[in-house]
């Protein structure tokens, strides 16, 4: 009978030695209040007269008399990894060009992490895991295969040639201008914004789609915040990957770190402030540095030696009352 | 019950049969066809003008080493709207596409950008125009007027000595596992080069078009339709480089790669049987 | 024998159509024959008894008016049989053996008895079974101890005529993944993969069926061929078994890494390697009540540490499998088995490729799962009988990081001061290196693994039924479900490559490029099979048996999204005929033709699955610093390659199948020894194969001219064309020697021919016509090879101490290396063996000598063993061969394993 009771002791230590982890903790958590396919509606398109210098989540979110947004902050939430998350949002044909804007969460210098380049920045930028990635496409609502609000598609189109045989063709007309490498056509990579010019000659009031896709949920939280804004005229080239005071980039919209109350993460917008002011003065990288010593939680934990040592967060408060406001 | 069980191995046996056989008779129904037929090229169109760098001029008569490759390609329809020449029905006009795109059902070649060993052979040499590695060195030597140089920039002189170095690269063992010599595409027909050609797996519906040109060499002994900068990559201590390939949208925009001197068909063929065989004939001689 | 009773009638109706029950089995032997008397004439009423260690009780029966006489379902073992009537000598016939699936076929001759005479014959055993035409073997217990094979059923099993390849053994002419392993009558066979799902404890096997060609319907498998293994269920004596062995093969001569993959030699290299291994098992087995209720429970742990040539850190395989069986039998006419099986195994440094990998960088791999599976026999009568089984198999695989550890003894991943021990760091991106670079910071992907399956399967049998002539049918259904749940992804979602100009100085790295990945992904996929066969075998006449009968069988198979990728139904009709000219047992002629499908496995639809990557290349510091170009074929220098899986099904797909033909003979030539000659053509068609859809091909179809739709894409179709096919020829000559007068032995030659443009299905490739003369890859690939395994058993009798002494020799003509034409281009690239068909260049020949002695002590209270066993004897240089990569790296690519002595020891008592 001791046996006996062995065996089925023996087969349970069988079963029990064989449980093993099934990974689904390692999925992006998926945010039940916040869903994965978003339609925001119609974007108004900002005469360049309208546009701020800086778009900031204040400015945005907002809705006109015709119910259209001027710019939207926003964010979607993991999917399962099978099926297309994003948001969608659509925009009338102005007759002209227009500048398409997509700016997803927070961390920019991401282009630089992936290279051994990235020396001299301490610590910064956060953690690639930490960074959001949407891919811009756009193109005449008639041909987007999607349902708004439910299923991301594309502008597949078919081509029917004279013997009655369909061919698949592409009909995007929004492709990605965001430097890299000069590419053309290719998708920036994780927090990178992107953008991309339309022209619209000839179907002024026609409806054009939009299409963010997801490519990467930061794992932090599961959802990937953004910012998005059509503006009149084409997107200039000039600003580079950050942008500028003309060219869309990265410090056209600051903010975008938003949670999932919609307030913008705490201290991200000064972070995104300190890196901005480096623009106008790319050799010295004083103001980001002195920020990250004034605030080394955004930064992390490892300053190189020779930065902070000599660092007073009084002194860099008093200079940029601005980014310190986004911190304090 | 006793009955069924006496006629249960004769049944099984039936069903067995039965399902043997089906095996031979399954279709899958597949939307291809394979079509097979020749490619014909009229000798006189053939004579190649060569200008080397002094400027110094000659013509390349009657050689099929001074032929390129031959594309073929099948398409819905043909129209004349674009070219000078007949060219494949296209597509739509999307974004900076303004040669249109063709969409051919299917496809293929008489003769490939065949790497013979040496940078200098990069984009010259075709397969099925050369029987031995002499006949390589001496259309360079003779008919080009620039002799085959090495890597190091010395003259090849040997088939002994091209061979050698193409087993060393190719880690072949056999010359029947180089692409550069091998069997001649092209058949002396009189006053025509003729080759067999067939176009594997084509979608086929009926009323397609057989289409087709040649790419013959510029002035430099170039070919508009090779890329140097794909293909296969050549890595041997310092020597490092692509040993070209064909342009891949050549069947999608033809009219990109057909340049002076190529070789268009006037007439193309269309395919109403996918069991008869075809005749393409290269009959126009496109100038720019 | 019996007659049709109404009852037999309507329950050989209901197992007709009996819906919802599982896989056949086929676990058990039989001992069968005829009683005669000295003038050849049939005795009836003989009682005939057998009884065995391995049998619960004793089983009677008494001979028919023909003098026939049939125990079925006789567990595999050692017999001793009786037979017993007034009037005649008393006849005793001991160490007969039962093996799984065959007929041990006796004619009893019975003198006239004079007073009191018996009769024994013993150490006689039939070597032909004149009633089947199953082709294969059958390994014993006492043959499987005495030959040294590696204590492993996967090894062992290789000593079957058509049987080549590594652990996945390529049988009958089929791929690696095309056999079904059963354990006690439990489908074991990995649903995704087709592969085995678990090793097992060696001492616990009592038998192994190795069937390769022209099994009957109830066997379940598919294109290729059976591992059948058959454990110990215990007995009535109590026993333990305690055994431990220590293998090593460092001590052996240095194995360079002397040829590349052309053929060419490379210089001597002053790279070693490592094999070490260690096993220990222990094993109960007895009653817990006599005839009524018997266990077995053994737990066995291996170790081994293996380094490939060059490798730091060993290949560290650590696996424990705990395996019992409970059978209660309490009344004569049903018994229960419950038995269960687990396996958990890490295997660490699983990198054994690359010279370049950090301890940090190196992956884990974690195996394992359980099978418990519970089965009712129910004997209704001698001659009818069913057996129930229901199965609940989980197999689980992990791969990711190498757990940190404090303790760097072995060197192994370390933990930071601040980590705890065991950490598997699933964050932080891995850094692969190339040209002399190290991978480092972390193995760069994981991978959660999950198979289940549920089955059920119910098999009658119907014995001795008579219908002109006898007939002995079967019929049975299985039901088996199947669910697959992965979950994988790159740490931190990307990964980079770096490289190394310079030299092996990790300060000269450089940013190569990286990669982001969108995030991981899981999913869920899921199949049912169902299967049920009828079969007869049929004696019209004394000395002919006719098998027939077939299988249908029904498999559904989804993608991840739930698609019916594989929605088939399938019969596999098979006949055999098998004759035994002289009526004597001795001598038989077989034909047998039949039918086997393959009805999938969950890879095939995988490849049409939704859950997938999308990616992003970006160039690093290396091309931006503008000494070199990026060059893909797309003209950028940018890959984007969204999460899409553009693979589509061609309708009208149908089941890959095998038509099969085999005749041969078998002679019993002089006593116990028997000589075959067999013939098999096997025709294997409609194998899954991708075929791209969206290339132009060149002349050849060696080049990609373009694409149809102008896009840069390929595009997949999941056909089961006619082309896509193998066909396949063997001859076989063998020896058999049961096991009687101490020695044993069984050895064959086959010449094999081979042809085929796919060889594993699916195939992610198809050629197109002109290529498929060229197109060969893998084992059993386009070749005409010659093979010989060889294995024999010999105890010598050195009174009181025992000797025993094993052997085994493998050879095979060596492999075709595969030297592969490819266009270089980033779209269809074409990779063809252009080799001209006929003729190979090969890698060296294969030849394996194994020896083993085995020395036995009588103790007190029991049997003490040591042993010594040398492994690839003659062969310690002969490696297959290594290649250097692309990016200058060495590649260890295959290598037969060093010169090894084991030495180790058994108690049992």
């Amino acid at each position: 009978m001791r046996i006996d009771l062995h065996l089925v002791g023996l087969a349970a230590v069988s079963i029990l030695a064989a449980c093993d982890r099934s990974g689904l903790e390692l999925l992006p958590a998926q945010n039940e209040n916040v869903p994965t396919v978003v339609e925001l509606g119609e974007l108004r398109v900002l005469a360049a007269d309208e546009r701020p210098s800086v778009f900031t989540p204040s400015d945005c979110n907002q809705v006109d008399e015709d119910g259209r947004y001027n710019c939207y902050y926003g964010m979607v939430s993991a999917t399962d990894g099978v099926e297309v998350g994003g948001a969608t949002f659509g925009f009338r044909g102005t007759g002209g060009e227009v500048c398409v804007l997509v700016d997803p969460e927070a961390v920019f210098w991401n282009k630089y992490i992936g290279g051994a380049d990235s020396g001299g920045v301490w610590g910064y930028p956060a953690p690639a895991l930490n960074s959001g990635d949407l891919d811009l496409f756009g193109g005449l609502s008639s041909y987007y295969t999607g349902s708004p609000g439910v299923e991301i598609g594309d502008f597949s189109g078919f081509y029917t040639d004279s013997l009655g045989r369909e061919v698949e063709i592409d009909y995007v007309e929004c492709y990605n201008e965001s430097p890299y490498d000069e590419t053309v056509e290719a998708h920036g990579g994780r927090g990178a914004p992107e953008f991309c010019t339309i022209n619209t000659s000839g179907r002024e009031g026609i409806l054009y789609t939009i299409v963010l896709e997801t490519f990467k949920v930061p794992n932090d939280d599961g959802l990937l915040a953004f910012g998005t804004t059509v503006i009149d005229g084409p997107c200039e080239s000039g600003g580079g990957l950050m942008g500028g005071a003309n060219g869309p980039g990265e410090c056209t919209m600051i903010g975008e770190s938003i949670e999932e109350s919609g307030a913008t993460r705490a201290c991200s917008a000064g972070l995104e402030l300190a890196y901005c002011s480096n623009i106008d003065s790319p050799a010295s990288a004083r103001v980001l540095s002195r920020f990250c010593c004034s605030y080394p939680d955004m930064c992390g934990d490892n300053p190189p030696e020779g930065i902070c040592e000599d660092h007073s967060k009084d002194v860099f408060c008093a200079e940029f009352p601005d980014i310190c406001a986004q911190c304090d | 019950m006793n009955s069924e069980l006496g006629s249960g191995p004769a049944r099984l046996l039936a069903v067995a049969t039965i399902l043997l056989s089906s095996a031979c008779t399954y279709d899958e129904n597949l939307p291809n066809a394979d079509l097979f037929g020749t490619v014909v090229i009229p000798k006189e169109l053939t004579s190649v003008r060569i200008v080397d760098i002094d400027n110094e001029e000659w013509v390349v008569e009657d050689d099929i080493r001074a032929i390129g490759p031959v594309y073929i390609g099948v398409y819905a329809g043909i129209d004349e709207t674009l070219y000078s020449y007949p060219h494949p029905e296209w597509g739509p006009l999307l974004g900076d596409n303004e040669q249109g795109d063709a969409y051919p059902y299917g496809g293929t070649s008489s003769g490939r950008f065949a790497w013979g060993c040496y940078q200098a052979t990069v984009c010259k040499t075709v397969s099925g125009r050369y029987e031995s590695y002499q006949q390589v060195l001496d259309f360079f030597r003779d008919e080009l007027r620039a002799p085959l140089l090495d890597d190091h920039g010395d003259e090849v002189t040997t088939a002994e000595q091209y061979q050698e170095r193409c087993f060393e690269i190719e880690y072949v063992t056999s010359d029947d596992e180089l692409d550069i010599v091998g069997p001649i595409d092209f058949r002396d027909e009189g006053d025509n080069w003729v080759a067999d050609v067939s176009i594997l797996r084509s979608q086929f519906k009926e009323g397609m078009h057989i289409w087709g040109f040649a790419d013959m060499p510029s002035q430099a002994f170039g070919f508009s339709t090779c890329d140097p900068s794909t293909g296969s990559y050549h890595s041997n201590y310092d020597e490092q480089y692509y040993t070209g390939t064909n342009y891949r949208d050549v069947l999608n925009f033809p009219g990109k790669y057909i340049s002076d001197g190529d070789l268009v068909s006037e007439v193309s063929v269309e395919v109403t049987d996918a069991e008869a065989e075809f005749e393409l004939t290269l009959g126009y001689k496109h100038e720019d | 024998m019996l007659r049709l009773s109404s009852f037999a009638r309507l329950l050989l109706l209901l197992m007709m159509f009996l819906p919802g029950m599982a896989r056949a089995s086929v676990t058990a032997g039989t001992i069968k024959g005829t009683a005669v008397d000295t003038g050849g004439l049939p005795i009836p009423g003989v009682l005939v008894t057998v009884r065995s260690p391995n049998l619960m009780g004793v089983r009677q029966s008494e001979t028919d008016e023909e003098g026939r006489f049939n125990f079925p379902e006789l567990p595999p073992g050692i017999y001793e049989l009786t037979a017993e009537k007034a009037a005649f000598s008393r006849i005793v016939r001991t160490n007969l053996q039962v093996n799984i699936g065959r007929n041990t076929i006796l004619t009893l001759e019975m003198p006239l008895a004079e007073a009191g005479e018996e009769m024994v014959i013993e150490a006689t055993r039939p070597v032909v079974d004149t009633e089947t035409a199953q082709r294969g073997t059958v390994l014993t217990k006492e043959f499987l101890e005495r030959i040294p094979a590696g204590r492993s059923y996967q090894s062992a099993a290789q000593l079957a005529a058509g049987t080549t390849g590594g652990s996945n053994a390529n049988i009958g002419g089929a791929a690696y993944n095309e056999n079904t392993y059963m354990l006690d009558g439990v489908n074991i066979t990995d649903p995704v993969t087709g592969t085995f799902s678990l090793n097992f404890n060696f001492d616990a096997i009592e038998q192994i069926e190795v069937l390769t060609n022209a099994f009957d319907p109830e066997y379940g498998f598919n294109l290729g061929g059976g591992i059948n293994i058959v454990t110990e269920t215990g007995g009535n004596v109590l026993k333990f078994v305690i055994n431990s062995y220590y293998t090593n093969g460092n001590w052996a001569p240095k194995q360079d890494a002397r040829y590349a993959a052309d053929g060419t030699q490379l210089a001597p290299t002053d790279f070693d390697s490592r094999f070490e291994l260690f096993q220990a098992g222990v094993k109960v087995t007895g009653p817990i009540v006599r005839d009524r209720a018997w266990f077995i429970a053994t737990y066995s742990h291996e170790r081994s540490l293996i380094n490939n040539v060059g490798i730091d850190l060993p290949r560290d395989y650590d696996g424990h499998y705990v395996f019992g069986k409970l059978t209660v039998q309490p009344v004569a006419a049903h018994r229960f088995t419950l038995l269960s099986q687990s396996n958990p195994t890490t295997i660490s440094n699983t990198n054994q490729g690359d010279r370049f990998v950090s301890p940090e960088a190196q992956g884990q791999q974690t195996q394992g799962g359980f099978v418990v599976s519970g089965r009712w026999d129910w004997f209704i009568s001698p001659e009818l009988f069913s057996e129930t089984i229901v199965t609940l198999q989980k197999t689980y695989l992990e791969n990711a990081q190498v757990p940190c550890t404090h303790n760097q003894d072995l060197g192994y991943n370390p933990c930071s001061p601040d980590e705890t021990e065991n950490t598997v760091d699933y964050t932080t991106p891995g850094r692969f290196g190339v040209n002399n670079a190290f991978d480092r910071d972390n193995y760069p992907s994981f991978d959660f693994d999950d198979r289940w399956r549920f089955s059920v399967g119910t098999k009658f049998s119907l014995l001795q039924l008579e219908l002109a002539g006898t007939h002995d049918v079967k019929a049975g259904f299985t039901a088996d479900m199947t669910r697959w749940r992965r979950t994988f992804g790159y740490t931190g979602d990307m990964y980079y490559v770096d490289l190394n100009e310079l030299s092996y100085n990790p300060d000269t790295l450089r940013n190569y490029y990286w990669v982001e990945i969108t995030g991981p992904v899981s999913f869920l996929s899921t199949a049912e099979n169902y299967g049920a066969f009828v079969q007869d075998a049929w004696k019209p006449v004394r000395n002919l048996t006719l098998r027939f009968g077939t299988r249908y069988d029904r498999a559904v198979l989804r993608n991840d999204v739930g698609e019916a990728i594989i929605n088939v139904g399938l019969w596999g009709p098979r006949f055999a005929a098998v004759w035994d000219p002289w009526a004597n047992n001795k001598t038989k002629f077989v034909g047998a033709l039949g039918r086997f499908n393959d009805s999938g496995r969950l890879a095939v639809p995988y490849y049409l699955s939704q859950s997938g990557f999308g990616s992003k290349l970006f160039l690093g510091e290396y091309f931006r610093n503008g000494n070199a170009t990026y060059s893909n074929g797309l003209e950028n220098s940018y890959d984007y390659a969204p999460n899409e899986n553009t693979n589509t099904v061609l309708d009208g797909t149908i089941a890959p199948h095998s038509d099969e033909f085999s005749v041969g003979a078998e002679r019993e030539v002089i006593r116990d020894l028997a000589a075959l000659l067999y013939f098999t053509g096997k025709y294997t068609q409609h194998l899954y194969a991708f075929d791209e859809i969206n290339l132009v091909w060149d002349q050849d179809g060696y080049n990609v001219l373009g694409t149809s739709d102008g896009s840069q894409t390929d595009i997949y179709r999941l056909r089961t064309p006619a082309i896509a096919r193998r066909d396949y020829f063997r001859t076989d000559l063998g020896l058999q020697k049961v096991w009687s007068d101490r020695w044993q032995l069984q050895g064959q030659y086959s010449y094999t021919i081979s042809r085929g443009t796919v060889q594993t299905s699916p195939s992610g490739f198809l050629a197109v016509p002109q290529q498929t003369e060229y197109y060969v890859n893998g084992l059993l690939f386009t070749d005409v090879r010659h093979d010989i395994a060889f294995g024999g058993a010999w105890d010598i009798p050195n009174d009181p101490w025992t000797t025993q002494l094993g052997m085994l020799v493998f050879y095979e003509s060596g492999n075709p290396v595969s030297r592969y034409y490819s266009n270089g281009s980033a779209l269809g690239s074409s990779a063809l063996l252009r080799d001209t068909y006929g003729t190979y260049a090969r890698e060296e020949h294969y030849l394996e000598i194994r020896l083993k002695v085995e020395q036995e002590y009588p103790v007190r209270k029991g049997k003490l063993s040591t042993v010594a066993e040398l492994s690839n004897i003659l062969n310690s240089r002969q490696g297959d061969y290594a290649y250097v990569n692309y990016d200058n790296r060495w590649i260890i690519a295959s290598r037969q394993d060093p010169l090894q002595l084991t030495l180790g020891g058994r108690y049992e008592f």
